[in-house]
């Protein structure tokens, strides 16, 4: 049955080709603007390489301390909060932290003497690599050790290595100077891509390698490193935030006539933070949803809206058609379900025609579309390289979305045309001899 | 014809009834959408004031105790300050270039940060907010820049001059506004903080120019460095340069890059990289935001014009059914498809001309109340420009809102208008 129904469809597709493709147009546009949202949503949220593990990592970013009567003090944590409350926590699998010194660059100076180039560094712990797993091409993490002890043993990406040494392969154990200094190269890793940038870099170092990391610049607590945590269920998730809504029970109550901390609802898990991200502005999950309830309505609904009066038009020239049908017995159900799988057909070619067209932008305009909904658009830093895989433009998760947009689309702009025009009675629909 | 169209269009008020709505819906929409749009573009265009076309940045880092090469030595403030300068001096030497000048803080035309205070004219006691830059004099400053001076006299002297403090420049609307003079030569002016009034004389006056690429022309009042903070150096020291007129930028940038890491360095110092003046404007309007609103509202003012058109087309289609017998018996009373199409466009430029005025009207009530888009400059802007004007900013802009809706219409209406206007008398006249 449904293959009489296309083959219909394509025939009267063929029939009329200015129709067909305005309304494929109209709907390849609207399914475009719906798709690049939702693509960029989906980076920002699906487990993708390396941060496949985003349902269960939890970020520590903004720490407030409030010194009585009325000084206020917000910032990253210190090495010494790390060591006291975030590292000792019992329900995580894994916790790591990055320093974040402030905007100076990192440089490189290349042998070949050539000048300093600037890299994106990431300052961390062996941790990190438990909680991002980047697949390593050659060596491993750098241990414990190397970064109990501060010793300059970086990982570094594959387009890294090819920069540096014109290889990717054997370059473990090769020496390479980042701000004027030696670094022996401890592990090479697949490069991930800007458009995660919680996990992004190029070289990742022990922060151990800082000199004064472990100086804190107010309070004790204050500093600049920012945590993750790693749980293995929401179980343990619930857990965790429970710990360490104690722990800021119980360091407020010892610091009591002294200063009291605030951590809000921290740490935040993933999903949320792509949309709460700053901790301590107010939040609210409906008027979030709402939010983009009403984008999308908007972009749906717009576009339905302005394609039914076309097909109206040409529910119209099909009433002698549709009325030929119903005194030969045909029901009313049986013509709407034609209707709308004809226009479906339509509509998912117009569906292909705007997904196309979304993974164009994308990837043109990856440097900047990916940005677009930030408040303050971070630029892509020199030399960083902002890919998009295959992974991020044609996961199943995506083409799933665009198919129920078309049947969305489908529905609102031809169900009630469709509906109306059928129930015209059937003398006046056969008198109508267009 | 203008009676048949009204008549036409109240003859089907209910399907054209959802045009209208939705005509008014859209110029409002199409009036948010534009204001920043046509705001910025404005603003963007306003001569920027110096010609950053052939200029280029060039940062400077100092090597850290542990790299190889380093002298303690190079860290005695004479021999930063000395080091510096070799560097400028060495850029000079560049065949492709033609001026280099020092640039030291977070304050000059384009910078990261900026400099703002009050200045008074002597004797009055009017304040206007002025921006402040410096300069260190007998470095070519403001031919670098490529400054104008408004009394006729070279860049040159200007930078040649011998300053000493409390002395400045000032910028053409500044000397407007305090002294309704083009030129300020010889002037003075105040500014005072708390108990504290600093009394400044201006040796000269430079045409006004925009701080910021996306900002209108604030006033500017350069001041001399005539002691320089080694703190600065090499953080934010640059060097500002000005390529000779027939020198391509990009091949500039190529060529010039290999040759300034192996010879612009001096004690410590060393140049880090260099970049257009024109990418670093770029580079500043993208992190303001301003790029990202541009191609985001016109992506969605074309979503929704796009969509008009469609609803244009479907409801003026759904018409050519209906309308076979008029357009018959007019084409066979002597009415030419010229005529039928004429007829149709009409009656969309009725639609859209009610349309568009119900909606600006609608819009107007809330720009009365929370005032149309100003643009980004956040400092006082001297100059009246139609934009700041109320009513010049609204009229022009629903005028171009009017345009663009009336153009998107007719594209619409023509398509099936013309497949109207074509039906053979006879054909229609058959179904009557």
């Amino acid at each position: 049955m449904i293959k009489t129904y296309i083959k219909q469809a394509w025939a009267l597709l063929r029939q009329n080709p200015l129709f067909s493709t305005l309304y494929v147009a109209g709907t390849g546009l609207a399914i475009a603007m719906t798709m690049i949202i939702a693509i960029i949503y989906y980076v920002k949220i699906a487990p993708l390489y390396p941060e496949e593990n985003r349902d269960k990592i939890l970020y520590l970013s903004n720490i407030r301390i409030n010194v009585l009567p009325s000084s206020n003090y917000q910032s990253l944590a210190s090495y010494k909060a790390l060591k006291e409350w975030f590292y000792p926590v019992k329900n995580a699998v894994a916790v790591s932290a990055s320093y974040d010194y402030g905007s100076t660059a990192d440089y490189i100076q290349p042998s070949d003497q050539s000048g300093d180039f600037p890299v994106q560094v990431r300052y961390t712990d062996p941790a990190f690599f438990r909680i991002y797993p980047l697949r390593f091409i050659e060596g491993k993490p750098f241990t414990q050790a190397d970064w109990v002890s501060g010793i300059r043993s970086a990982v570094i990406t594959d387009e890294m290595a090819k920069r540096l040494f014109g290889t990717a392969d054997g370059v473990m154990g090769r020496s390479f100077k980042l701000n004027f200094m030696d670094y022996k190269v401890a592990g090479v890793v697949q490069s991930a891509s800007f458009l995660t940038p919680n996990s992004y870099a190029q070289i990742y170092a022990p922060y151990t390698v800082q000199g004064g990391y472990e100086k804190d610049w107010n309070l004790g607590y204050l500093g600049n490193f920012s945590v993750v945590f790693m749980v293995s269920s929401s179980a343990q998730q619930a857990a965790l935030q429970n710990e360490i809504k104690d722990l800021v029970r119980k360091v407020n109550i010892q610091h009591a006539k002294e200063w009291k901390l605030t951590l809000w609802d921290q740490p935040t898990p993933h999903l949320l933070s792509v949309f709460h991200t700053y901790p301590g502005e107010d939040f609210s999950l409906w008027g979030t949803v709402r939010h983009y309830l009403v984008i999308f309505l908007v972009l749906l609904l717009v576009p339905a809206l302005n394609l039914s009066g076309m097909i109206s038009s040409r529910m119209e020239s099909r009433l002698a058609e549709m009325g030929v049908r119903k005194s030969f017995g045909a029901c009313r159900k049986g013509l709407l379900l034609q209707v709308m799988w004809e226009n479906l057909l339509l509509t998912l070619l117009g569906g292909l025609v705007g997904l196309v067209l979304a993974w164009l932008t994308l990837y043109v305009g990856r440097t900047w579309v990916f940005s677009l909904f930030e408040s303050w658009p971070q630029q892509v830093p020199e030399g960083a390289l902002a890919n998009i895989s295959g992974e991020m433009l044609f996961a199943p998760l995506i083409f799933v979305m665009a198919l129920v947009l078309c049947i969305l689309l489908n529905m609102l702009s031809a169900l009630i045309p469709a509906f109306r025009s059928l129930r015209s009675p059937i003398v006046k629909s056969l008198n109508e001899k267009r | 014809m203008l009676k048949l169209i009204f008549k036409n269009l109240w003859a089907r008020r209910r399907r054209n009834g959802w045009l209208f709505a939705e005509l008014v819906l859209v110029s409002i929409v199409t009036w948010v959408i534009l204001d920043p749009v046509v705001v910025l573009t404005h603003d963007k265009n306003i001569p920027l004031g110096y010609d950053a076309e052939k200029l280029c940045l060039i940062s400077i880092a100092s090597l850290p105790p542990q790299a190889v090469g380093y002298d303690k030595a190079g860290e005695d403030s004479t021999e930063l300050v000395n080091n510096y300068l070799r560097m400028v001096k060495k850029v000079k030497e560049y065949p492709d270039i033609e001026q280099a000048t020092p640039l030291l803080g977070y304050c000059y035309p384009n910078s990261s940060g900026n400099s703002n205070s009050q200045y008074s004219p002597e004797g009055d006691t009017l304040r206007i907010g002025t921006m402040v830059m410096q300069f260190m004099p007998h470095t070519n400053f403001f031919e670098t820049f490529g400054f104008k001076l408004a009394n006729g006299a070279t860049a040159a002297e200007l930078s040649d001059y011998n300053f000493t403090q409390n002395e400045g420049v000032v910028t053409q609307n500044l000397s407007k506004s305090l002294f309704h003079l083009s030129d300020a030569h010889g002037k003075r002016c105040y500014s005072s903080y708390q108990k504290d009034t600093t009394y400044v004389s201006i040796i000269g006056t430079v045409n006004s120019f925009k701080a910021y690429s996306s900002w209108r022309p604030t006033c500017v009042i350069f001041f001399p460095q005539l002691s320089i903070d080694l703190n600065s150096i090499p953080q934010a020291a640059r060097i500002v340069v000005r390529l000779k007129p027939e020198v391509s930028m990009d091949r500039f940038l190529h060529d010039f890059h290999p040759w300034m890491v192996k010879e612009v360095k001096a004690g410590n110092l060393f140049a880090r990289s260099v970049q257009s003046y024109e990418k670093t404007i770029k580079d500043r309007e993208f992190g303001e935001g301003v790029t990202g609103k541009y191609r985001m509202n016109t992506a969605l003012a074309i979503f929704f014009l796009v969509n008009l058109c469609l609803g244009v087309v479907g409801t003026f289609w759904l018409q050519t059914r209906i309308r076979r017998e008029e357009v018959g018996v007019m084409l066979s009373f002597g009415g030419t498809p010229n005529y039928i199409l004429r007829l149709l466009m009409g009656e969309g430029v009725v639609l859209t001309t009610f349309a568009t005025f119900i909606g600006c009207l609608l819009y107007l009530q809330y720009a009365i109340k929370e005032g149309l888009y100003q643009g980004t400059t956040w400092v006082t802007i001297p100059e009246e420009y139609w934009v700041s004007n109320f009513a010049l900013h609204f009229v022009v802009l629903s005028l171009i809102v009017f345009i663009i809706l009336l153009v998107v219409v007719l594209i619409g209406i023509y398509i099936p208008a013309r497949r109207i206007s074509k039906i053979p008398p006879t054909e229609a006249l058959r179904d009557e």
